[in-house]
């Protein structure tokens, strides 16, 4: 049975006498994963560690069990978008990528093929026979995703794969994404655009300064935050009464009246406490429209694990 | 099984890079590298051929003619013997040279404006190149309006203290070079008395040398001055010591031929000085010519740089490049790519290079005489050929290696590529152990004839030249070959722990 | 509706002026050279020669030093044309290195880094920029060329007096002159190259390269065509001969100083249209 994860264990890397990663253990299911971080926490170091292109100098790494000291057979279900602008001076798009897909052993009428449709996905046909020098920004984003497509890869490894795409580009490869994980393959990407990646990910990994603060679907990862209250947006008709019924629990810190007052922003210390109050509150006859979770988003996870870790 | 499917994709990868190698724009110095000496000779073949055609149409003369011409002889002389030479040039030569013997000692100034004046002082400031403290003057000549008329001679002199009551100053002006004025003291200077106020031309001063001493000893630095009243002086002359003289020679050069050699006669003022009689297409000179060529450019310098660019190109380019990562990504095993790249260099240098050699070799053998290019193919000639091409194609293999490696393990290649240069350069002065430690002591060993000695190099160094006995065919090729595959294991580790990171410092 | 308050003043203030300007380009590049660790290490070894003939000079001018030797000996020691050029000749070959070391790390970085952008947007023409480079390069060459050529001048003057000099200012001149002209070349050599490769690594080379496969050029030309006027055509010695006319000293057999001077002229020329087509802040790829 070959795993299906990704897996890190005990990982470290030294540049020189700098630390880019430290003691990473991950184990990343199919899906959509993002890693997020500030600049310089080791994204790109992990990424580059998965795809072979660094060693590890501790621990070791599994991309569904291959290792990447086996690039023969692990390149082969892996593609890797890196975030290095420069191409081949020599190379028009369409070359580019058929010439590389030549090297998995395809036929050269079955490599031009695959190409043409990496970058018909992408949109790219037009300019398909133009140097890549010669091409913009986003679309030099985009021929290094098609590259990376272009053999239908098991992993997908995607360096800020949205950064100066316009927005209609973007919507069209964030439905991509969802498309390849609804295949189940792996799509490891890294972002900034923190809203994007709530939209995006199943599953999400924190880094900061080289270390996971946290990993799993953000659901999940915000249960396991006790520090912090968690927020709840409650939606219903008569606020000041509910907010009311609410202070007399003991777990809730903090209720604020929207300007409407047909909304309430709570502060829970216990979700659970919490969803039986509200179940209580609108078994009992007060007309509740909605509960939506206020800080279930990476935005918010990002500020509470590493804002506040400076 | 697997073997063969890697070695299809070292055969892919070594396509991709060969396309690039060949086409680039930056490829195409090592094409000019390569076909220089070819593009030299065919020249130099044309050249030959269009001189052949002016001379027959000048007409022949009878080889015994040719030889007969002696030194001394007079050029009219000559054409009366051989008739009208095809090619007839003089011109006057002017050389500076420092004259040699007596005509070093002495330095004649001529005073323009001609100036008038009855005292003239010589004033000895440096006497002598050796540092001698001594002044030596053997005669002072004055001139004026007449040119054979010396003014001064015999004329009341005076002067600093002489060395010796036989050296006083009137042996300056007595008429006889054998005799001379010798001072020593601080101030040295001699003066003539003419009498009367004359207008002066010319000053001519004979020093040490006029008279057979050490042209050392002349005087180094002087100056005259002229005077009316022996009161106010003038300087005329500044005199630096006889240096250079304007030498004028009527030269004159004439070309005869006998349909197979030249003759060049260099007449001097009318005299024959020199005879060179030169095969018009001279096959054994232009082979040492050219073993000496491909020993001394195109292994040294041409396959050198051409392999440096090339292989260098490989890896380390790429990594300039920043492009070097898309290579890691493939599925292929380090060492394959490593294989691909040092194929397709190997491949596209062995083509360039090794045709070029062999390119040359035929622009060479088409220019002669086919009768003597048969004759030379049937006995030594492809055997040569063939061994200047497996001379050139494993300098291709060797260099290419060492750069390869270079380009992966060091960050400025440069270095180590301006050692081994250095290193080749002094290999014939080096121990004969060490001589074999070199990639071009195999090479040249593989060439088929020995290259001729640089007649340029000074002869001390000459003497310290101690080239080694050359190895076997089969031991050059080992040697080369083991050398290779050292080096290709120790950049095979390299490639195995390689990284990509991307630095900005270019 | 808009309202802009102008509220913003320029600078009003004073301005350096235009050489102050100019020479930041050459006191970073300095700076940074001499961090290498072997600018400074050639620039000692380079300084040996003329010590060697410095202390030649003085034992020249103190002949009492040399009374024990053969009068052949002290014949032929004697500071005139000849030692010069064999001073030359020398450092020539140090400046070579020196250039084909430190020359690449100038323009090269900023082609293959796209910074020249940061450059051209500041006030500063693209030939200031390229002056300023040839200058760096030119005054580092100097300092092992004529500036220790100068001082071994002023040194044997100052030994054997200002007759000495009349006699013989000419060779200064020459060694001023004549390395001047070397240095030029050796600088737009390794600046073109520079500019032309885009690499450092491999322009150092191409310096190198340059001069020797040139001077393996004017080799091959003399042995095959059985002449000498081949010898043009190798930089080395072209300058050679130039400096053999400035110094008075009997040159070779071989092509005179207007075609040597001609051939250097066009080398500098097509050099400098090298550097001026390389050195452009974008590229336009078709």
């Amino acid at each position: 049975m070959i795993p299906q994860t990704v897996e890190f264990d005990e990982v470290s890397k030294f540049y020189g006498e700098v630390l880019g990663v430290n003691h990473v253990s991950l184990s990343i299911p199919p899906g959509i994963t993002s890693l997020v971080g500030p600049n310089g926490a080791g994204k790109t170091t992990l990424m580059n560690l998965m795809t072979g292109l660094i060693h590890p100098d501790d621990g070791s790494i599994r991309m569904r069990g291959l290792s990447p000291r086996d690039p023969e057979n692990l390149m082969r279900i892996t593609g890797y978008a890196t975030q290095y602008d420069a191409s081949p001076r020599w190379a028009t798009g369409f070359n580019f990528i058929s010439t590389s897909l030549l090297l998995f052993g395809y036929s050269r009428a079955e490599a031009e093929e695959k190409a043409w449709r990496a970058l018909q996905q992408l949109r790219l046909t037009e300019a398909a026979h133009r140097k890549i020098a010669a091409y913009s920004k986003g679309m030099r984003q985009r021929i290094r995703l098609a590259q990376a497509i272009a053999h239908e890869p098991e992993i997908l490894v995607l360096d800020e794969p949205l950064n100066g795409l316009d927005p209609l580009v973007r919507a069209e490869t964030i439905a991509l994404f969802h498309q390849w994980a609804a295949q189940g393959r792996h799509v490891v990407l890294s972002s900034h655009v923190l809203q994007e990646v709530d939209v995006i990910s199943d599953q999400i990994v924190l880094i900061s300064n080289g270390m996971v603060v946290a990993e799993g679907k953000i659901r999940n990862v915000r249960e396991e935050i006790h520090e912090r209250p968690s927020q709840f947006i409650v939606r219903c008709r008569n606020a000041s009464r509910v907010a009311s019924v609410l202070f007399k629990e003991d777990h809730i810190t903090e209720v604020r009246l929207n300007e409407d007052r047909m909304g309430l922003l709570v502060m829970t210390r216990d979700r659970e406490q919490f969803s039986r109050a509200i179940s209580r509150i609108a078994l009992d006859g007060f007309g509740i429209d909605a509960v939506i979770p206020a800080d279930e988003n990476v935005d918010a996870l990002y500020e509470y694990l590493i804002g506040e870790g400076r | 099984m697997e073997y063969r499917s890697r070695l299809k994709q070292a055969w892919t990868i070594a396509k991709i890079e060969l396309g690039r190698a060949f086409f680039s724009k930056r490829a195409f110095w090592v094409y000019g590298l390569a076909l220089l000496p070819t593009i030299i000779f065919f020249f130099h073949g044309v050249q030959m051929k269009i001189r052949r055609q002016s001379l027959s149409s000048g007409g022949f003369v009878q080889p015994v003619l040719l030889e007969s011409a002696r030194e001394g002889e007079t050029a009219e002389a000559v054409i009366q013997r051989l008739g009208k030479p095809h090619w007839d040039f003089e011109y006057p030569r002017h050389r500076m040279v420092s004259p040699q013997g007596k005509a070093s000692g002495i330095t004649i100034h001529n005073i323009a404006p001609a100036l008038e004046a009855r005292y003239i002082r010589l004033n000895i400031r440096v006497p002598s190149y050796n540092g001698d403290p001594n002044a030596r003057i053997r005669e002072m000549e004055v001139y004026g309006g007449n040119d054979s008329v010396n003014l001064a001679l015999s004329r009341p002199a005076t002067g600093s203290a002489p060395c010796s009551a036989a050296e006083g100053p009137e042996k300056a002006f007595n008429g006889n070079a054998n005799d001379r004025w010798c001072s020593h003291a601080v101030d040295k200077y001699l003066q003539v008395d003419l009498g009367d106020i004359h207008e002066i031309k010319r000053v001519v001063i004979k020093h040490a040398s006029a008279g057979g001493e050490d042209e050392q000893l002349n005087t180094a630095f002087f100056d005259v001055q002229a005077s009316i009243d022996n009161k106010r002086f003038v300087r005329m002359v500044n005199g630096t010591g006889s240096r250079f003289i304007d030498e004028i020679t009527a030269v004159r050069t004439m070309h005869y031929s006998d349909g197979r050699r030249e003759a060049v006669f260099g007449f001097e003022d009318g005299k024959l000085v020199s005879k060179k009689i030169n095969m018009l297409m001279n096959f054994e000179e232009d082979r040492q010519i050219f073993a000496g060529i491909f020993q001394y450019f195109y292994l040294r310098l041409a396959i050198f740089f051409g392999c440096l660019g090339i292989f260098m190109n490989l890896f380390r380019g790429e990594m300039l490049d920043r492009t070097l990562h898309f290579w890691f990504l493939a599925p292929a095993r380090r060492e394959v790519l490593l294989a691909g790249k040092y194929g397709a260099g190997l491949i596209a240098s062995i083509v360039i290079f090794g045709g070029g050699a062999l390119l040359c070799f035929g622009v060479l053998l088409l220019m002669q005489n086919p009768a003597e290019v048969q004759a030379y193919w049937q006995a030594a000639g492809w055997a040569h050929a063939f061994w200047y091409t497996t001379a050139a194609a494993l300098g291709c293999v060797g260099y290419g290696s060492v750069f390869l490696a270079a380009g992966l393990l060091l960050r400025n290649p440069i270095l180590p590529a301006a050692v081994l240069l250095g290193w080749e350069a002094i290999n014939g002065f080096l121990p004969v152990m060490l001589q074999k430690l070199s990639v071009l002591y195999y090479l040249q060993s593989l060439c088929p004839v020995p290259a001729p000695v640089d007649k340029n190099m000074p002869a001390l160094l000459q003497l310290l030249l101690n080239p080694a006995a050359p190895a076997s065919h089969a031991g050059a090729i080992c040697g080369i070959i083991g050398v290779t595959a050292l080096v290709l294991w120790v950049a095979v580790l390299a490639i195995r722990r390689m990284e990509v990171s991307y630095s900005t410092e270019a | 509706m808009a309202v802009y308050k102008r509220g913003y003043q320029r600078y009003q203030g004073p301005i350096t002026s235009y050489w102050t300007r100019f020479m930041v380009l050459p006191r970073f590049a300095w700076r940074r050279m001499f961090q290498q660790r072997l600018v400074p290490l050639l620039m000692v070894i380079a300084m040996i020669w003329p010590l060697l003939c410095a202390i030649f000079i003085y034992l020249t001018n103190h002949a009492e030093l040399l009374k024990g030797f053969s009068k052949q000996f002290q014949s032929f020691i004697s500071i005139n044309g000849n030692f010069f050029l064999v001073f030359m000749i020398v450092q020539a070959d140090f400046a070579l290195f020196l250039a084909a070391l430190t020359g690449p790390g100038l323009i090269a970085p900023d082609l293959a880094n796209n910074a020249l952008p940061l450059y051209f947007s500041r006030p500063l023409r693209r030939s200031d920029y390229a002056f300023a480079r040839l200058a760096t390069l030119f005054v580092l060459i100097s300092l092992v060329t004529w500036v220790p050529g100068i001082l071994l001048f002023g040194m044997q003057v100052g030994m054997a007096g200002s007759d000495w000099l009349h006699g013989n200012w000419r060779l200064g001149f020459g060694v001023v002159a004549g390395f001047a002209i070397w240095g030029l070349l050796v600088s737009l050599v390794a600046m073109a190259s520079s500019a032309y490769t885009k690499m450092k690594a491999v322009s150092g080379g191409l310096v190198l390269g340059f001069f020797f496969i040139m001077g393996g050029l004017s080799g091959m030309v003399n042995v095959i065509f059985r002449v000498t006027w081949g010898n043009a055509l190798s930089p080395q010695w072209a300058s050679r001969r130039i400096w053999c006319a400035m110094l008075g000293v009997d040159p070779n057999e071989g092509p005179g100083v207007a075609a040597c001077a001609l051939v250097l002229l066009s080398f500098m020329l097509l050099l400098a249209i090298v550097i001026e087509r390389k050195l452009r802040p974008i590229e336009v790829i078709t």
